[in-house]
């Protein structure tokens, strides 16, 4: 039993103590062990998919159906070239799944680790890191949809397209505190996760994915402009049709993200000791 | 080797409680039931003292045994030392690497193979990627389970499950060892392989707490005692002093 080796604790480096302790909290151990939270979460991945036959594939097979179906009805209710409304669709579903766990799947983090939060003392940030990069994973295989409407030539690819790099960079970085701020409410007041699961399908229906924001004329354009989830899928589906991003959404979008970091990083501070009480 | 310490000085510990109407659930007067910490409602928030002023210093090559009836706060103690509970008032200090013996394994799902659940508990565990291959092979080794590992945990009998969790609880060295009841597993075979694999892991330990019910067990690692009651230590000395308070009536 020769194999016992501790993990050393490193000093932190010089970058990192320019942080605020409060987003130390939330990141420090995480940037330290990056294995850690990328390997825990393509388990998890393959664990939901265990015993089936395509295993992570469904996640693309299903975006898959998705499209076809909606394509076939709704294309045709609101007359738009099939080719043109999948290549909106599937953009638009792609920004959605990524909003829609950060409702709702990104909620149980705390709880669907609530055995081991119980019995090791480990850095509950990595949890929050976990669930993250999940939805990074989910969305990679997303995106073999897209590679191959691109191939296709139903969704053009422009210079534009590359801005889904960055783009996909500033999303992963908002939904840390986000993850952060939604997986201590949900595991502090259970009522919250069945409230998000009925609105969810509301939310889904009063946000651009469907139709076009253009669609909606007056007042009702509200609807569009004062929800912040139309700027999340805007900002993801955007560079995907090859279009340039609208500097105003970047603004939205930036802007959230710095007030998710603020509210977050302390949310987490604050209460995170406290989490393994409400499990 | 760091010279361990752990000390706790003055520390509280009150679990909230959260259930929908809670305060119908408590009926008043309160009265002291025999077992666990008091039931306290404050304001509407109800909540359970689980550990009270509990004050103590374990200098390195201690070995503490933790002797309570159900719900004295042994299990507790030991999740505070260990750092899962924060302590509601007072301050822990504890120098040195922890090793928990208690729940591994727990909440894990049975569809995991036990090449998997070595790998998970590697990468938990922060132990470098090169270390993986001799973890395996280590874990191999002692559990005996040979194929099986590759197969999922459902298909293991209670005792294999057992043997493979065992074995990953004392995979690694550590200089503190938090142990929470029993420590066997499997048939007697196992159990001795397991209670040397145990010794030589213990014997490198700088500080050992073991809360359990069995004198045995107690007598056969501990040198010291405390005896805990309703979250409250009512002694702590020499582990015979401490059997002879526990077992005298109140």
């Amino acid at each position: 039993m020769n194999i016992a080796r501790l993990a050393s604790n490193h000093p932190t480096s010089n970058w990192l103590r320019l942080l605020p302790s409060s987003i130390l909290a939330l990141c420090e151990a995480p940037l330290r062990n990056p294995r850690l939270w990328t390997s825990l979460a393509w388990m998890d991945i393959v664990q939901n998919y265990r015993r089936t036959m395509l295993g992570p594939a469904w996640i693309t097979v299903n975006l898959i159906i998705f499209t076809i179906a909606m394509t076939l009805v709704y294309g045709a209710l609101f007359s738009v070239p099939t080719r043109e409304y999948a290549a909106f669709l599937v953009c638009g579903m792609i920004g959605w799944f990524w909003v829609a766990a950060m409702l709702q799947e990104v909620g149980n983090t705390f709880l669907s680790y609530s055995h081991f939060i119980k019995s090791t003392s480990i850095n509950k940030a990595f949890f929050i890191w976990v669930a993250v990069f999940k939805q990074t994973i989910i969305l990679a295989h997303h995106m073999v949809v897209y590679a191959a409407l691109v191939i296709f030539g139903v969704i053009p690819f422009t210079v534009y397209s590359f801005a889904f790099i960055p783009v996909i960079v500033v999303l992963f970085l908002i939904s840390i505190p986000l993850t952060a701020i939604v997986s201590i409410l949900f595991a502090r007041y259970r009522d919250l996760s069945r409230l998000v699961s009925s609105l969810i399908i509301v939310l889904m229906m009063i946000t651009p994915i469907f139709w076009q924001p253009g669609m909606l004329t007056g007042w009702r354009l509200k609807f569009v402009h004062l929800n912040p989830f139309y700027y999340i899928i805007e900002f993801i589906r955007t560079p995907l049709l090859g279009k340039p991003l609208d500097p105003t959404v970047v603004a939205v979008v930036l802007g959230m993200g710095i007030f998710f970091w603020v509210v977050g990083a302390e949310v987490y501070r604050r209460y995170q000791k406290y989490v393994v009480f409400w499990l | 080797m760091t010279q361990c310490r752990a000390e706790l000085r003055n520390v509280y510990l009150n679990i909230p409680v959260f259930a929908p109407n809670q305060m119908r659930l408590i009926r008043k007067p309160q009265f002291l039931s025999p077992v666990g910490g008091n039931i306290n409602d404050n304001k509407g928030k109800v909540h359970i003292q689980a550990l009270r002023n509990v004050s103590f210093e374990l200098e390195h090559g201690e070995h503490l045994a933790l002797i309570g009836h159900n719900g004295a706060g042994k299990s507790t103690l030991l999740k505070i030392i260990s750092g899962i509970y924060p302590p509601s008032a007072g301050e822990v200090s504890v120098r040195g690497s922890i090793g928990c013996l208690f729940d591994i394994g727990a909440g894990l799902t049975p569809e995991m193979t036990g090449h998997e659940y070595i790998k998970f508990y590697h990468a938990v565990y922060s132990n470098p990627n090169e270390l993986l291959q001799d973890l395996i092979e280590d874990i191999t080794e002692f559990t005996e389970l040979g194929n099986y590992l590759e197969l999922p945990i459902r298909t293991y009998s209670e005792g294999m499950r057992a043997r493979l969790m065992a074995a990953l609880a004392t995979a690694w060295r550590r200089e503190i060892f938090l142990i929470d009841e029993g420590i066997g597993a499997g048939d007697a075979a196992f159990q001795i392989k397991f209670s040397q694999r145990v010794n030589a892991l213990l014997e490198s330990a700088g500080l050992l707490i073991i809360a359990s019910h069995s004198p045995e067990l107690l007598r056969k690692y501990c040198t010291r005692g405390l005896v805990l009651k309703h979250g409250e230590v009512r002694m702590i000395g020499p582990l015979d002093e401490a059997f002879d308070f526990y077992a005298r009536p109140d």
